[in-house]
């Protein structure tokens, strides 16, 4: 019997070996980990087990039937995370530079397919060298089982892909189609083709990172959400995002202890806002001051800074803040933040996360560019996104909020549950110089003293229309509230909808302008 | 390094000269759009080399305003 364990222990060893001595050190020396590496560091101690260690490709072209490659070049398997189930694929560069194949896309999908079943997250590690070409259509087929595996657990499951290495061609649809990517700064490229492609197809000279790194990514296309200065900064943001998420979509999002009394008032907020209204602030100072003990994930913090998106917690709870940045764009949403916001209000409702939305935007971006560009059609996710979720919705409106803006950023009948205004709050159609302009432009013209009456005009309709209390004498706003109050109004309300039903007919989805 | 303005919007001010050392997210120009005066950061530390644009016209996302060494 002894030989037969004796050949198990060296079968293990050899392929925990990875690609040899060599290639491990070649991966070192480029500032990364080895897939194992990866593994180990991610896991709980002691709780990963690996699956379909021992798994072959079976193409005979080129050579490669004597072509060893441990593991398929990719590492699958599940254990612990933050004492919860995960299922993790890690790919192995330094075995055939990880390349993707039949059987290796095989364990892939199936390792997403188990974790759809079973209702865990999936964590996939990307560092390959692309398309394994000596498989031919074999190879290609196993792209369709990878993303469609991927496509039927989403929503089902979170799904995080985290860029450590290159992920380029077609396969750079499979970090894309997850719920959020994670890059590693000098390591992690992603990219539809990479720079020999571009320069034999195109004639452009362009290198690697300029075109796939965290520069195109995380700030020029919006396809990366966080990105990490190497694979260890990585790993433990993936396992801080996943304490914000619930294991699957039939949970609740979780709740830990933050020991920060939900109750408290903020006086640090009254007088926070400037009283100038075309003067900008930072956003980003009223959530750190309203989430428990000031911490706030944020995701894609360098793309579309007009509108901030992440998780924080209230009471406890994890919850998803959508807030207008007047600091930068006056916060006005363009394209680029409607989809942006819209994308991150459908992950937050598909698991069970409640949304708190903070008001300071003047409109939806107006002019040629963003008009060509189709503000319409992307302005539009974002109203779509709020009326179809079914999570509980509170709003807070700090300062301006009109006109599409107002409706886009969730208002009581776009779906918000409740509706907070602080006494800074302007809430109407349009400011109230254009609207003076357009009603009493005859008056205005005809007048004696034009300028005298359309400041008297302006004057006007700015009293009647410029305030909270319009909004709150019909309803829209539930209560307007003392700025250093919205904490605890924020608590209370969402303790209140936590067990918020929703009964709609059934359809296959909404229609959303994608 | 070209700073371009985030958005279309008329220029208010620019708030450097040549000459002047800045850091990254120091603030070079103001426009004012969308009934919001929109500051234009730096996006990296450097010197400024020239100024391309003059308070009062419009800008455009792909007009030069500040340009940095």
């Amino acid at each position: 019997m002894s030989k037969l364990y004796e050949d198990l222990a060296a079968k293990r060893e050899k392929i925990k070996q990875m690609g040899g001595e060599k290639a491990v050190a070649g991966q070192h020396k480029a500032g990364k980990m080895t897939a194992r590496e990866r593994i180990e560091y991610f896991f709980d101690p002691g709780t990963f087990t690996e699956i379909g260690m021992h798994i072959k490709h079976r193409i005979t072209a080129f050579g490669m039937d004597k072509k060893e490659i441990p593991a398929e070049g990719v590492v699958i398997g599940y254990g612990k995370v933050n004492g919860k189930m995960v299922m993790a694929a890690a790919e192995d560069y330094t075995s055939m530079a990880g390349t993707f194949g039949e059987y290796h896309g095989k364990k892939f999908a199936q390792a997403i397919d188990m974790a759809k079943d079973m209702g865990i997250p999936f964590v996939g590690m990307n560092d390959s060298g692309g398309a394994r070409l000596q498989e031919g259509i074999d190879t290609l087929q196993a792209y369709a089982w990878l993303f469609k595996a991927q496509n039927l657990a989403s929503g089902i499951i979170p799904q995080l892909s985290l860029l450590m290495g290159p992920c380029l061609g077609g396969q750079a649809y499979h970090p894309v189609m997850q719920d959020f990517v994670f890059q590693c700064r000098k390591t992690g490229f992603m990219g539809i083709a990479g720079p020999a492609f571009v320069k034999t197809q195109l004639g452009i000279d362009i290198d690697l990172e300029t075109l796939c790194g965290v520069q195109a990514h995380a700030v020029k296309s919006g396809c990366t959400h966080v990105v990490a200065e190497d694979d260890k900064d990585c790993l433990d943001k993936v396992k801080e995002m996943l304490a914000f998420l619930p294991q699957n979509n039939r949970e609740k999002a979780p709740r830990i202890d933050t020991g920060d009394d939900p109750y408290r008032l903020v006086p640090e907020l009254d007088g926070l806002i400037p009283e100038k209204t075309m003067m900008p602030f930072d956003m980003h100072e009223v959530i750190n001051l309203l989430v428990d003990n000031g911490y706030f994930f944020e995701i894609a913090p360098d793309f579309a800074k007009n509108i901030i998106v992440g998780f924080g917690r209230f009471n406890g709870y994890t919850t998803g803040i959508i807030a207008s940045q007047p600091n930068w764009m006056g916060g006005v949403i363009d394209c680029n933040a409607a989809d942006k916001a819209a994308r991150f209000i459908r992950f937050c409702d598909l698991f069970n996360i409640p949304l708190v939305n903070l008001h300071d935007t003047p409109a939806f971006m107006i002019g040629p560019d963003e008009e060509w560009k189709g503000i319409l059609r992307h302005g539009a996710k974002m109203l779509y996104a709020y009326i179809d979720a079914t999570v509980p919705k509170v709003t807070v409106m700090l300062r301006k909020s009109f006109a599409g803006a107002y409706l886009g950023m969730c208002c009581k009948d776009t779906g918000a549950d409740l509706v907070f205004g602080w006494p800074e709050a302007t809430v109407t159609i349009v400011g109230a110089e254009t609207a003076a302009s357009v009603i009493f432009a005859k008056e205005i013209k005809n007048a004696e003293n034009p300028q005298e009456v359309r400041a008297k005009r302006i004057q006007e309709y700015r009293d009647l229309y410029e305030n909270p209390y319009n909004a709150a004498e019909r309803g829209y706003i539930d209560d307007v509230i003392m700025p250093s109050e919205t904490r605890s109004k924020i608590c209370l309300s969402l303790e209140m909808l936590k067990d918020k039903a929703v009964a709609r007919p059934h359809r296959k989805f909404s229609n959303i302008n994608l | 390094m070209n700073i371009t303005s985030p958005m279309v919007g008329k220029l208010l001010s620019i708030d450097v000269k040549v000459g002047d050392k800045v850091k990254k997210n120091d603030v070079v120009a103001t426009i004012e759009a969308m009934k919001m005066q929109v500051k234009v950061f730096a996006p990296e530390d450097g010197e400024v080399a020239a100024v391309n644009a003059a308070p009062d016209t419009v800008v455009n996302p792909d007009t030069v305003i500040v340009v940095l060494k």
